[in-house]
Protein backbone atom coordinates (compact mmCIF):
# COMPACT_ATOMS: atom_id res chain seq x y z
CA UNK A 1 0.00 0.00 0.00
CA UNK A 2 1.31 3.35 -0.61
CA UNK A 3 0.36 5.92 1.63
CA UNK A 4 0.71 9.91 2.55
CA UNK A 5 3.25 10.71 5.15
CA UNK A 6 2.50 12.59 7.06
CA UNK A 7 -1.59 12.57 7.19
CA UNK A 8 -1.78 15.67 9.07
CA UNK A 9 0.94 17.57 9.70
CA UNK A 10 0.92 20.51 11.83
CA UNK A 11 1.37 23.48 10.89
CA UNK A 12 3.39 26.36 11.72
CA UNK A 13 1.38 28.66 14.78
CA UNK A 14 -0.73 25.58 14.91
CA UNK A 15 -1.70 23.60 17.89
CA UNK A 16 -0.15 19.59 17.74
CA UNK A 17 -2.95 17.04 18.73
CA UNK A 18 -1.33 14.35 19.83
CA UNK A 19 -3.80 12.10 17.67
CA UNK A 20 -3.42 13.42 14.84
CA UNK A 21 0.31 12.72 15.34
CA UNK A 22 -0.02 9.06 16.02
CA UNK A 23 -2.39 8.54 13.32
CA UNK A 24 0.55 9.61 10.96
CA UNK A 25 3.37 7.13 12.45
CA UNK A 26 0.59 4.53 13.28
CA UNK A 27 0.31 4.39 9.05
CA UNK A 28 3.90 4.18 8.85
CA UNK A 29 4.69 0.95 11.24
CA UNK A 30 1.96 -0.59 9.97
CA UNK A 31 3.68 -0.31 6.86
CA UNK A 32 7.06 -1.68 7.85
CA UNK A 33 5.75 -4.58 9.75
CA UNK A 34 5.94 -6.26 6.94
CA UNK A 35 4.12 -4.65 3.73
CA UNK A 36 6.95 -2.60 2.04
CA UNK A 37 6.94 -2.97 -1.59
CA UNK A 38 9.47 -2.00 -3.96
CA UNK A 39 8.53 1.78 -3.89
CA UNK A 40 10.13 1.66 -0.29
CA UNK A 41 13.34 0.13 -1.63
CA UNK A 42 16.10 2.27 -2.43
CA UNK A 43 17.75 1.45 -6.00
CA UNK A 44 20.34 -1.29 -5.98
CA UNK A 45 19.80 -1.53 -2.18
CA UNK A 46 19.82 -5.46 -2.21
CA UNK A 47 22.69 -7.88 -3.45
CA UNK A 48 23.22 -11.47 -3.66
CA UNK A 49 24.20 -11.70 0.09
CA UNK A 50 20.10 -11.15 1.01
CA UNK A 51 18.73 -14.11 -1.23
CA UNK A 52 18.24 -17.23 0.08
CA UNK A 53 20.44 -19.56 -1.42
CA UNK A 54 17.63 -21.48 -2.73
CA UNK A 55 15.45 -18.66 -3.98
CA UNK A 56 16.14 -19.40 -7.60
CA UNK A 57 18.28 -22.08 -8.28
CA UNK A 58 18.57 -25.26 -6.33
CA UNK A 59 21.37 -27.89 -7.82
CA UNK A 60 21.15 -31.57 -7.92
CA UNK A 61 23.62 -34.08 -9.04
CA UNK A 62 24.47 -37.74 -9.12
CA UNK A 63 27.36 -39.32 -10.82
CA UNK A 64 29.25 -42.42 -11.51
CA UNK A 65 33.04 -42.17 -11.11
CA UNK A 66 34.63 -44.76 -13.74
CA UNK A 67 38.20 -43.19 -13.14
CA UNK A 68 38.32 -42.16 -16.77
CA UNK A 69 39.11 -45.57 -17.70
CA UNK A 70 39.49 -46.08 -21.55
CA UNK A 71 37.08 -48.48 -22.91
CA UNK A 72 40.03 -50.70 -23.66
CA UNK A 73 40.38 -50.79 -20.36
CA UNK A 74 39.40 -52.77 -18.12
CA UNK A 75 35.88 -52.41 -16.78
CA UNK A 76 35.52 -50.58 -13.67
CA UNK A 77 33.59 -51.05 -10.88
CA UNK A 78 30.20 -49.16 -11.43
CA UNK A 79 30.11 -49.68 -15.15
CA UNK A 80 27.12 -50.04 -16.21
CA UNK A 81 26.24 -53.46 -19.09
CA UNK A 82 22.88 -52.46 -21.17
CA UNK A 83 21.44 -55.62 -22.11
CA UNK A 84 19.68 -56.08 -25.34
CA UNK A 85 16.56 -55.19 -25.11
CA UNK A 86 13.93 -53.27 -26.32
CA UNK A 87 13.25 -51.05 -23.08
CA UNK A 88 15.16 -48.46 -21.82
CA UNK A 89 17.81 -49.14 -19.02
CA UNK A 90 18.96 -46.80 -16.66
CA UNK A 91 22.19 -46.08 -15.80
CA UNK A 92 22.17 -42.86 -13.85
CA UNK A 93 18.73 -42.13 -11.38
CA UNK A 94 18.08 -39.78 -8.91
CA UNK A 95 14.84 -38.57 -6.91
CA UNK A 96 13.97 -34.89 -6.75
CA UNK A 97 11.79 -32.90 -4.88
CA UNK A 98 10.68 -30.07 -6.94
CA UNK A 99 9.37 -26.73 -6.07
CA UNK A 100 6.94 -26.78 -8.96
CA UNK A 101 9.12 -25.12 -11.66
CA UNK A 102 11.36 -25.31 -14.90
CA UNK A 103 14.32 -28.09 -14.65
CA UNK A 104 17.06 -28.18 -16.85
CA UNK A 105 18.19 -31.92 -17.11
CA UNK A 106 21.73 -32.86 -18.14
CA UNK A 107 22.73 -36.16 -18.82
CA UNK A 108 26.71 -36.97 -19.63
CA UNK A 109 27.98 -40.75 -20.46
CA UNK A 110 30.79 -42.39 -21.93
CA UNK A 111 29.54 -45.24 -23.85
CA UNK A 112 31.59 -48.58 -25.48
CA UNK A 113 29.35 -50.33 -27.81
CA UNK A 114 31.17 -53.44 -28.64
CA UNK A 115 28.93 -54.68 -31.54
CA UNK A 116 28.98 -53.69 -35.15
CA UNK A 117 25.20 -54.66 -35.56
CA UNK A 118 23.05 -53.44 -32.18
CA UNK A 119 23.22 -49.64 -31.80
CA UNK A 120 22.36 -47.57 -29.07
CA UNK A 121 20.29 -44.64 -27.85
CA UNK A 122 20.89 -42.36 -24.91
CA UNK A 123 17.79 -40.16 -23.12
CA UNK A 124 16.36 -38.79 -20.09
CA UNK A 125 13.31 -40.11 -18.45
CA UNK A 126 11.25 -38.18 -16.00
CA UNK A 127 9.08 -40.41 -13.77
CA UNK A 128 9.05 -43.67 -16.41
CA UNK A 129 8.62 -41.42 -19.68
CA UNK A 130 11.51 -41.34 -21.93
CA UNK A 131 11.34 -37.06 -22.99
CA UNK A 132 11.12 -38.01 -27.30
CA UNK A 133 13.14 -34.77 -27.77
CA UNK A 134 16.26 -35.81 -25.56
CA UNK A 135 16.97 -39.10 -27.56
CA UNK A 136 20.41 -39.15 -29.37
CA UNK A 137 21.02 -41.78 -31.95
CA UNK A 138 18.49 -41.96 -34.20
CA UNK A 139 15.40 -42.79 -32.21
CA UNK A 140 13.30 -42.44 -35.38
CA UNK A 141 15.38 -44.86 -37.26
CA UNK A 142 13.05 -45.97 -40.51
CA UNK A 143 14.65 -42.40 -42.21
CA UNK A 144 17.92 -43.01 -41.16
CA UNK A 145 19.29 -46.46 -41.26
CA UNK A 146 23.02 -46.42 -42.00
CA UNK A 147 23.93 -47.98 -45.93
CA UNK A 148 25.80 -50.93 -46.05
CA UNK A 149 29.87 -50.35 -46.66
CA UNK A 150 29.72 -47.08 -45.74
CA UNK A 151 32.23 -46.15 -43.38
CA UNK A 152 32.74 -49.89 -43.09
CA UNK A 153 29.40 -50.38 -40.94
CA UNK A 154 27.07 -53.45 -41.25
CA UNK A 155 23.36 -52.73 -42.70
CA UNK A 156 20.63 -52.61 -40.26
CA UNK A 157 22.57 -50.52 -37.74
CA UNK A 158 21.05 -47.93 -36.13
CA UNK A 159 22.23 -45.70 -33.31
CA UNK A 160 25.29 -45.45 -31.54
CA UNK A 161 27.86 -47.99 -32.19
CA UNK A 162 31.00 -46.58 -32.41
CA UNK A 163 33.85 -48.64 -30.37
CA UNK A 164 34.10 -45.64 -27.57
CA UNK A 165 31.63 -42.89 -27.89
CA UNK A 166 30.77 -40.02 -25.27
CA UNK A 167 26.73 -38.97 -25.01
CA UNK A 168 25.65 -35.54 -23.98
CA UNK A 169 21.87 -35.35 -23.54
CA UNK A 170 19.76 -32.43 -22.36
CA UNK A 171 16.07 -31.48 -21.85
CA UNK A 172 14.12 -28.59 -19.96
CA UNK A 173 11.01 -30.12 -18.39
CA UNK A 174 8.24 -28.43 -16.29
CA UNK A 175 7.55 -30.74 -13.23
CA UNK A 176 5.36 -30.31 -10.76
CA UNK A 177 5.43 -29.91 -7.17
CA UNK A 178 6.49 -32.95 -5.61
CA UNK A 179 9.15 -35.79 -5.90
CA UNK A 180 9.97 -37.10 -9.40
CA UNK A 181 12.06 -39.72 -10.92
CA UNK A 182 14.89 -38.20 -13.32
CA UNK A 183 17.12 -41.05 -15.38
CA UNK A 184 19.25 -41.40 -17.56
CA UNK A 185 18.19 -43.90 -20.16
CA UNK A 186 20.04 -46.36 -22.18
CA UNK A 187 18.35 -47.99 -25.16
CA UNK A 188 20.22 -50.97 -26.96
CA UNK A 189 18.16 -51.53 -30.31
CA UNK A 190 17.30 -54.97 -31.76
CA UNK A 191 15.99 -54.45 -34.54
CA UNK A 192 14.69 -57.84 -35.22
CA UNK A 193 18.00 -59.25 -35.46
CA UNK A 194 19.02 -62.48 -34.53
CA UNK A 195 22.87 -62.06 -34.65
CA UNK A 196 25.38 -62.56 -31.52
CA UNK A 197 25.46 -59.38 -29.83
CA UNK A 198 27.62 -58.36 -27.15
CA UNK A 199 27.00 -55.98 -24.35
CA UNK A 200 27.06 -52.23 -24.32
CA UNK A 201 28.44 -50.61 -21.14
CA UNK A 202 28.58 -47.51 -19.86
CA UNK A 203 31.67 -46.11 -17.65
CA UNK A 204 31.90 -42.41 -16.36
CA UNK A 205 28.43 -40.72 -16.49
CA UNK A 206 26.78 -37.79 -14.66
CA UNK A 207 23.21 -36.65 -13.99
CA UNK A 208 22.69 -33.16 -13.16
CA UNK A 209 19.56 -30.96 -12.40
CA UNK A 210 19.38 -27.36 -12.25
CA UNK A 211 16.40 -26.39 -11.13
CA UNK A 212 15.02 -22.96 -12.66
CA UNK A 213 12.73 -21.10 -10.06
CA UNK A 214 9.75 -19.69 -12.30
CA UNK A 215 10.50 -16.45 -14.65
CA UNK B 1 19.50 1.43 13.50
CA UNK B 2 16.35 0.61 14.83
CA UNK B 3 13.48 2.29 13.78
CA UNK B 4 11.18 2.74 16.90
CA UNK B 5 7.74 4.29 17.53
CA UNK B 6 6.49 5.48 21.07
CA UNK B 7 3.22 6.77 20.98
CA UNK B 8 2.82 10.15 21.98
CA UNK B 9 0.92 11.01 25.69
CA UNK B 10 -1.40 13.13 26.64
CA UNK B 11 0.86 15.76 28.58
CA UNK B 12 4.13 15.70 25.81
CA UNK B 13 5.24 18.82 25.05
CA UNK B 14 4.72 18.94 21.46
CA UNK B 15 5.63 22.12 19.25
CA UNK B 16 5.22 21.70 14.97
CA UNK B 17 8.92 22.04 14.44
CA UNK B 18 10.17 18.93 16.79
CA UNK B 19 7.32 17.00 15.28
CA UNK B 20 8.49 17.75 11.55
CA UNK B 21 11.65 16.93 12.57
CA UNK B 22 10.88 13.63 13.65
CA UNK B 23 8.09 12.99 11.02
CA UNK B 24 11.49 14.13 8.89
CA UNK B 25 13.55 11.32 9.83
CA UNK B 26 10.76 8.56 9.07
CA UNK B 27 10.56 9.79 5.99
CA UNK B 28 14.05 9.95 4.66
CA UNK B 29 14.25 6.17 6.14
CA UNK B 30 10.92 4.87 4.37
CA UNK B 31 11.43 6.04 1.17
CA UNK B 32 14.74 5.26 0.83
CA UNK B 33 15.30 2.14 2.81
CA UNK B 34 19.08 0.99 3.08
CA UNK B 35 19.92 -2.58 2.91
CA UNK B 36 20.75 -2.53 6.69
CA UNK B 37 16.85 -2.93 7.17
CA UNK B 38 16.85 -6.29 6.04
CA UNK B 39 18.29 -9.28 7.23
CA UNK B 40 20.79 -11.22 5.43
CA UNK B 41 19.20 -14.34 3.12
CA UNK B 42 15.68 -13.16 4.33
CA UNK B 43 14.36 -12.06 1.06
CA UNK B 44 13.35 -14.90 -1.34
CA UNK B 45 11.68 -15.89 -5.02
CA UNK B 46 8.65 -14.41 -3.22
CA UNK B 47 10.21 -11.15 -3.23
CA UNK B 48 12.68 -11.17 -5.54
CA UNK B 49 11.51 -13.04 -8.96
CA UNK B 50 13.61 -11.55 -11.83
CA UNK B 51 17.48 -12.40 -10.05
CA UNK B 52 20.29 -13.50 -12.07
CA UNK B 53 22.85 -14.23 -10.07
CA UNK B 54 24.99 -16.62 -12.66
CA UNK B 55 27.17 -15.81 -15.59
CA UNK B 56 28.08 -17.30 -18.50
CA UNK B 57 31.15 -17.63 -20.30
CA UNK B 58 32.15 -19.07 -24.23
CA UNK B 59 34.92 -19.20 -25.96
CA UNK B 60 34.99 -20.32 -29.49
CA UNK B 61 38.32 -21.54 -31.56
CA UNK B 62 37.08 -20.78 -35.12
CA UNK B 63 40.00 -22.40 -36.92
CA UNK B 64 41.85 -25.48 -37.06
CA UNK B 65 43.99 -25.42 -33.66
CA UNK B 66 45.01 -28.43 -32.29
CA UNK B 67 47.03 -31.46 -33.83
CA UNK B 68 47.20 -34.25 -31.47
CA UNK B 69 49.65 -36.91 -32.70
CA UNK B 70 50.22 -39.61 -30.12
CA UNK B 71 53.60 -40.54 -31.60
CA UNK B 72 56.77 -41.54 -30.39
CA UNK B 73 57.85 -38.62 -28.75
CA UNK B 74 58.61 -37.12 -32.06
CA UNK B 75 59.02 -33.07 -31.82
CA UNK B 76 56.31 -30.31 -32.40
CA UNK B 77 54.88 -27.96 -30.09
CA UNK B 78 51.47 -30.13 -30.09
CA UNK B 79 52.75 -33.35 -30.53
CA UNK B 80 52.08 -35.07 -27.34
CA UNK B 81 53.73 -38.45 -25.67
CA UNK B 82 52.09 -41.61 -24.36
CA UNK B 83 53.05 -45.32 -23.14
CA UNK B 84 51.92 -47.44 -25.03
CA UNK B 85 51.71 -50.68 -22.73
CA UNK B 86 50.84 -48.73 -20.03
CA UNK B 87 48.26 -46.40 -21.98
CA UNK B 88 49.63 -43.74 -19.84
CA UNK B 89 49.31 -40.30 -20.82
CA UNK B 90 52.21 -37.56 -20.67
CA UNK B 91 51.12 -34.85 -22.39
CA UNK B 92 48.53 -33.15 -23.90
CA UNK B 93 47.07 -30.01 -25.51
CA UNK B 94 45.14 -27.59 -23.72
CA UNK B 95 42.50 -26.67 -25.52
CA UNK B 96 40.83 -23.62 -23.87
CA UNK B 97 40.50 -22.51 -20.46
CA UNK B 98 38.28 -20.18 -18.49
CA UNK B 99 39.75 -18.09 -15.41
CA UNK B 100 37.77 -15.89 -12.46
CA UNK B 101 38.12 -14.62 -8.87
CA UNK B 102 38.97 -17.57 -6.58
CA UNK B 103 35.65 -18.86 -5.19
CA UNK B 104 34.96 -21.59 -2.19
CA UNK B 105 32.07 -23.42 -2.54
CA UNK B 106 29.71 -25.06 -0.07
CA UNK B 107 26.57 -27.34 -1.26
CA UNK B 108 24.81 -24.61 0.95
CA UNK B 109 26.52 -21.87 0.02
CA UNK B 110 26.46 -18.11 1.98
CA UNK B 111 27.68 -14.84 0.13
CA UNK B 112 30.59 -15.22 -1.57
CA UNK B 113 30.53 -18.97 -1.89
CA UNK B 114 29.01 -20.82 -4.57
CA UNK B 115 27.19 -23.73 -4.25
CA UNK B 116 28.37 -24.96 -8.09
CA UNK B 117 29.82 -24.86 -11.17
CA UNK B 118 28.08 -26.37 -14.42
CA UNK B 119 31.13 -26.90 -17.17
CA UNK B 120 29.67 -27.28 -20.44
CA UNK B 121 32.08 -28.19 -23.39
CA UNK B 122 31.30 -29.45 -27.09
CA UNK B 123 33.93 -29.63 -29.92
CA UNK B 124 34.02 -30.91 -33.76
CA UNK B 125 37.28 -32.48 -34.92
CA UNK B 126 38.29 -33.69 -38.14
CA UNK B 127 40.84 -36.12 -40.01
CA UNK B 128 40.72 -38.44 -37.26
CA UNK B 129 43.24 -41.65 -37.76
CA UNK B 130 46.56 -42.42 -38.57
CA UNK B 131 48.88 -39.58 -39.45
CA UNK B 132 51.91 -41.23 -40.13
CA UNK B 133 53.12 -44.95 -40.28
CA UNK B 134 49.99 -46.70 -42.02
CA UNK B 135 48.91 -45.93 -45.91
CA UNK B 136 47.18 -42.55 -46.02
CA UNK B 137 43.34 -42.48 -44.61
CA UNK B 138 44.14 -45.39 -42.54
CA UNK B 139 42.19 -45.86 -39.77
CA UNK B 140 41.37 -47.90 -36.93
CA UNK B 141 39.68 -48.90 -34.37
CA UNK B 142 42.45 -48.54 -31.61
CA UNK B 143 42.70 -44.57 -32.24
CA UNK B 144 41.37 -42.68 -29.64
CA UNK B 145 40.03 -38.84 -29.45
CA UNK B 146 40.48 -37.96 -25.57
CA UNK B 147 39.04 -35.06 -23.67
CA UNK B 148 38.64 -33.83 -19.71
CA UNK B 149 38.10 -31.90 -17.53
CA UNK B 150 40.92 -29.80 -14.99
CA UNK B 151 40.30 -27.62 -11.96
CA UNK B 152 42.71 -25.21 -10.23
CA UNK B 153 42.99 -23.68 -7.10
CA UNK B 154 45.57 -21.51 -8.09
CA UNK B 155 49.54 -21.40 -8.43
CA UNK B 156 50.13 -23.16 -11.20
CA UNK B 157 48.57 -26.73 -9.95
CA UNK B 158 45.41 -28.26 -12.39
CA UNK B 159 43.60 -30.99 -10.79
CA UNK B 160 41.67 -33.46 -13.33
CA UNK B 161 37.86 -34.67 -12.59
CA UNK B 162 37.76 -38.13 -13.66
CA UNK B 163 34.41 -38.40 -14.46
CA UNK B 164 34.83 -36.02 -17.16
CA UNK B 165 37.09 -38.06 -19.18
CA UNK B 166 35.29 -38.95 -22.56
CA UNK B 167 36.56 -40.81 -25.44
CA UNK B 168 35.84 -41.24 -29.36
CA UNK B 169 37.08 -43.91 -31.31
CA UNK B 170 38.00 -43.34 -34.88
CA UNK B 171 35.88 -46.74 -35.86
CA UNK B 172 32.92 -48.88 -34.59
CA UNK B 173 34.07 -52.31 -33.26
CA UNK B 174 35.14 -53.88 -36.79
CA UNK B 175 37.33 -51.28 -37.39
CA UNK B 176 35.82 -50.19 -40.32
CA UNK B 177 37.23 -46.78 -41.78
CA UNK B 178 34.31 -44.46 -39.95
CA UNK B 179 36.20 -41.16 -39.86
CA UNK B 180 37.66 -39.57 -43.48
CA UNK B 181 38.91 -36.74 -44.42
CA UNK B 182 37.54 -34.15 -42.96
CA UNK B 183 34.38 -35.72 -41.69
CA UNK B 184 33.40 -34.28 -38.71
CA UNK B 185 32.22 -35.83 -35.76
CA UNK B 186 31.84 -34.24 -32.17
CA UNK B 187 32.80 -34.65 -28.81
CA UNK B 188 31.84 -33.69 -25.39
CA UNK B 189 30.97 -33.42 -21.70
CA UNK B 190 28.61 -32.30 -19.12
CA UNK B 191 29.87 -31.71 -15.73
CA UNK B 192 29.14 -30.35 -12.11
CA UNK B 193 31.79 -29.07 -9.92
CA UNK B 194 30.86 -29.29 -6.47
CA UNK B 195 32.44 -28.65 -3.02
CA UNK B 196 33.17 -32.11 -3.20
CA UNK B 197 35.49 -32.54 -5.81
CA UNK B 198 37.65 -29.11 -4.53
CA UNK B 199 38.18 -31.28 -1.19
CA UNK B 200 38.14 -27.91 1.08
CA UNK B 201 40.13 -25.73 -1.45
CA UNK B 202 38.82 -22.87 -3.57
CA UNK B 203 38.68 -22.50 -7.43
CA UNK B 204 39.68 -19.96 -9.68
CA UNK B 205 39.60 -21.60 -12.99
CA UNK B 206 38.75 -24.46 -15.35
CA UNK B 207 40.28 -25.69 -18.57
CA UNK B 208 39.98 -28.57 -21.08
CA UNK B 209 42.61 -30.93 -21.91
CA UNK B 210 42.49 -33.44 -25.32
CA UNK B 211 44.83 -36.16 -26.10
CA UNK B 212 44.97 -38.74 -29.20
CA UNK B 213 45.22 -41.87 -27.61
CA UNK B 214 46.37 -45.36 -29.44
CA UNK B 215 45.79 -48.12 -27.62
CA UNK B 216 46.94 -51.83 -28.83
CA UNK B 217 48.36 -50.99 -32.37
CA UNK B 218 51.18 -52.80 -34.05
CA UNK B 219 53.54 -50.03 -34.30
CA UNK B 220 53.95 -46.63 -32.67
CA UNK B 221 52.15 -44.50 -34.89
CA UNK B 222 51.28 -41.42 -34.88
CA UNK B 223 48.05 -41.27 -35.26
CA UNK B 224 45.56 -37.64 -34.35
CA UNK B 225 42.96 -35.45 -34.74
CA UNK B 226 42.72 -32.14 -35.65
CA UNK B 227 40.10 -29.96 -33.00
CA UNK B 228 37.64 -27.54 -35.03
CA UNK B 229 34.97 -25.36 -33.09
CA UNK B 230 35.14 -25.70 -29.52
CA UNK B 231 32.89 -24.09 -27.12
CA UNK B 232 33.23 -24.22 -23.13
CA UNK B 233 30.90 -22.90 -21.11
CA UNK B 234 30.70 -22.64 -17.54
CA UNK B 235 28.12 -21.33 -15.46
CA UNK B 236 28.96 -20.44 -11.71
CA UNK B 237 25.86 -20.90 -9.54
CA UNK B 238 25.16 -18.98 -6.00
CA UNK B 239 22.61 -22.17 -5.23
CA UNK B 240 22.14 -24.68 -2.87
CA UNK B 241 22.45 -27.90 -4.18
CA UNK B 242 20.32 -30.54 -2.46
Amino acid sequence: MTWRFPKNAPSTGGIPDVEDVNESLTDMIDEMEGSLNEHNIADGAFTLQFLDNAAQYQLASVYTDANGVDPYGTAPAGTKYVQLCDTWVPVKSMDFASRGSAVWILGSAQLTVWETTFGVMVGIRVDGTVIAESILGSGEPDNNPLVAGAYGINSNTYGIERKACPAVVESIELLSPGQHTIELVVNQIRLGSTASFTTPRVFDRELILVELEDF
Amino acid sequence: MPITFTPLEEGDGLSAASLNNRFSSYETEVNGLAETRVLDRSLNNRHYDSAIYSSVEMNWNPAPTVRCPSGNGAGGVNDHLYTKAGRTISDGTNVMSISFDQHPMNDSPTYGTLGGMLVLFDAHLIDFGILGGGSPNQYNKIQLAGIWLEWTPGGGIWNQIARSRRYLSCTDDSGGFYMQGTERSNIGFRTLITASDLGGSQISGVRVFAQAFETGGTAFWTSGFTLRECSLSLIPFYAKKV
